[in-house]
């Protein structure tokens, strides 16, 4: 047996550590509200929990975040399917067939089918993920540096044609994120950068308040300036399904209808669109939805309360999960907002992406490829069959206490990374900053991309250029930088030029 | 949702990158004061900063085309929705963090979050609460999240500055 096997074996042993099984599962719930309630996400539940992982073993933490990703991606077909609002911008097709459904007095059957094409998705996805990415770590290992630009920049410009109808707005807030990036000392030489003449900016900006201030406190703004009339969705009781637990299974006869290979195929095209930056969820379940229709014997049905569609938009969004963590793993090019946070938590705890990440410290990343994937076969059934009757309350809850407490962890977290007043100013500036580039329409999560990736970027870019003296043509005859320029170039072509009718990338 | 005509001024769409082009101005002659000591290559540390700041004007001059039109097509200012009033409640959020942000240390954490939470919950308008509950929700949340920090992860938060 490999020693990547055994490494992951270890992981699932590592998992029935009582401390990690509590930080996962902790994390499942955690995930599982956040992506049920309209209007947060995982990713703020992970930027939310950024701070502390620097007190948690970073496998500890790289599993709770894995287990919220899972849970937040299911748990958006939860208010989908029951209220008619997706928790998450991915269960929106899910939201189309569910709620029909839910009229139709098959709510809790629906929820079992999204929980059923959670599952199996969810898993499909882990599983190529812990297959494929040995092989993604020995492709990497062929890009030379010119081809490490190249690479970069193919994935900065998908995630920003992948906003369609703010593609200049989404450049602007990339370029952003590059120029944020190179405040501080310069990596390649010892030459201090528009630190405008403060010690506090030499080391540059962290990624801590960035991330908070984007995610959480942009949020906390973002509601708090919405009418009245908005802030808090709360339910008349007598509005509520009553929902028994046994209504949740769904039927063998619906599950042979809707027949293996959508849930296979839909797992696979989810996964795939995950492996590219910045697709997301939204765009996994509408393609895997729109082929699902395509090749489906009851094509009239969609629309109307399709299981069938509802099998095909969850598979292909939690496998998505696993696809996501591929290029963010080997190459540090997150393929979703969630692994751009996660990309985080490892470059906090000293993680660096790419192939050397299996050789030296696999046993890290184990436990969180073993958490996807217990997630999703164990967490999302057991979750829903425990908590599936009191889901539909989740929306209850009021805005006032909720986004009071956000805005408590997210200040005292971005206090918390360096015990520094400075970070907690530079976390409400970025959000003061994300809430009005949010309310102009520019996606704050390239700014987050942009900052990442960055210095990747000139750091690749300035080696290509001074080893060939700066000449920019090494970028086309070096065969590898040719492939992703090209690549580039392909993608442009066919969601510009020829551009899909996709929604949104969330 | 009422539609105003709103002066460009007050339209976030055109002042926002009006603002960025001025920030970008002032990066770009930042990035022409960073001198490399050891490298004589057009490659050096103020490379990158300048080409961002090239690409990052091109992309604003085509936003704030894209926003120009669109107001004119709008009939110069009409519809867009009269959301400037709706920043109130998010600038009385942004004082109510800083003063949160100022008073941290000082206070330490309990005495400055009670405070902070306990106005959070007005701005939010926590409706059918008389304000000892709201007090005694505030305190709540201040314990729960005291005991989460430094109960469960063991981290220290600040004690007020006379105690410490």
């Amino acid at each position: 047996m490999s020693e990547f096997a055994v490494e992951i074996l270890a992981g699932f042993g590592a998992l029935l550590d009582p401390t990690v099984m509590a930080y996962m599962v902790i994390g499942f719930l955690i995930g599982a509200f956040f992506g049920a309630m309209p209007g947060l996400t995982a990713v703020l539940a992970i930027a939310l929990l950024l701070p502390l992982t620097y007190s948690l073993d970073v496998a500890t933490a790289l599993v709770m975040c894995a287990s919220i990703f899972m849970a937040g991606m299911y748990a958006g077909s939860i208010t989908a399917t029951t209220i008619n609002i997706p928790g998450a911008p991915s269960s929106t097709m899910t939201a189309i067939e569910g709620y029909p459904l839910m009229q139709q007095g098959y709510g809790a059957n629906a929820l079992g089918h999204a929980a059923l094409g959670s599952m199996i998705g969810g898993v499909i996805g882990a599983l190529l993920l812990i297959l494929l990415t040995p092989l993604a770590a020995r492709a990497s290992l062929l890009i030379q540096t010119p081809g490490k630009f190249s690479l970069v920049l193919f994935a900065l410009v998908v995630i920003v044609i992948a906003q369609r109808e703010a593609i200049p707005k989404g450049t602007v807030a990339v370029l952003l994120g590059i120029m944020i990036a190179t405040i501080g000392v310069d990596a390649m030489e010892p030459v201090a950068r528009f630190t405008f003449g403060t010690e506090l900016l030499v080391e540059g900006i962290d990624m801590m308040p960035l991330i908070i201030g984007t995610f959480a406190i942009s949020e906390v703004l973002a509601q708090v300036a919405e009418r009245e009339d908005k802030r808090a969705l709360r339910l008349d009781d007598g509005s509520l399904p009553r929902i028994a637990r046994r209504d949740f299974l769904p039927l063998l006869s619906e599950i042979r209808a809707i027949g293996w290979v959508t849930y296979v195929k839909s797992a696979v095209i989810g996964w795939l669109i995950g492996v590219l930056p910045g697709a997301g969820g939204s765009m996994a379940a509408f393609v895997a939805y729109v082929e699902a229709q395509r090749r489906s014997r009851r094509p009239d049905l969609f629309g109307k309360g399709s299981r069938e569609g509802i099998a095909a938009a969850e598979s292909a969004n939690n496998s998505m999960c696993g696809g996501a963590f591929v290029p963010m793993l080997m190459f540090g090019i997150p393929g979703d907002p969630t692994t751009a946070v996660v990309l985080g938590v490892l470059m906090i705890n000293g993680l660096q992406p790419g192939p050397r990440l299996l050789d030296t410290q696999l046993e890290l990343i184990a436990p969180m490829m073993a958490a996807l994937l217990v997630s999703a076969l164990v967490l999302i059934p057991l979750t829903l069959f425990l908590f599936g009757p009191y889901f539909i309350r989740i929306v209850s809850i009021r805005k006032a206490p909720l986004y009071s407490c956000i805005a408590v962890v997210a200040m005292v977290g971005a206090y918390v990374a360096t015990f520094s007043i400075f970070q907690m100013v530079l976390a409400l500036v970025f959000g003061v900053l994300a809430f009005f580039l949010r309310r102009a329409g520019y996606p704050i999560v390239t700014l987050l991309l942009g900052f990442l990736l960055g210095p990747d970027l000139e750091q690749y870019l300035r080696r290509s250029l001074s080893l060939n003296d700066g000449d920019p043509t090494i970028l086309l005859t070096s065969p590898d930088s040719l492939f992703f320029l090209l690549l580039t170039a392909v993608f442009y072509w066919f969601m510009v030029v020829r551009r899909p009718q996709l929604p949104a990338a969330g | 949702m009422t539609t105003v005509p709103l002066r460009w001024w007050r339209d976030v769409e055109i002042i926002l990158p009006v603002l960025l082009l001025a920030v970008t101005t002032v990066y770009l002659a930042a990035a022409f004061q960073v001198s490399s000591p050891f490298s004589t290559d057009l490659v050096d540390a103020s490379f990158m900063p300048k080409l961002v700041a090239g690409l990052m004007y091109v992309a604003l001059l085509v936003v704030l085309r894209d926003a120009l039109r669109r107001r004119r097509a709008a009939g110069g200012g009409d519809g867009v929705d009269d959301r400037a009033s709706d920043l109130v409640a998010p600038l009385k959020v942004v004082a109510l963090t800083l003063a949160y942000v100022a008073a941290f240390q000082p206070l330490g954490y309990a005495l400055a979050t009670v405070p902070y939470v306990f106005l959070l919950f007005q701005v939010f308008r926590f409706e059918d609460r008389s304000h000892l509950k709201r007090l005694a929700y505030a305190v709540v949340i201040t314990a729960v999240f005291y005991g989460l920090f430094a109960g469960v992860f063991n981290i220290r938060l600040p004690l007020p500055e006379a105690l410490s």
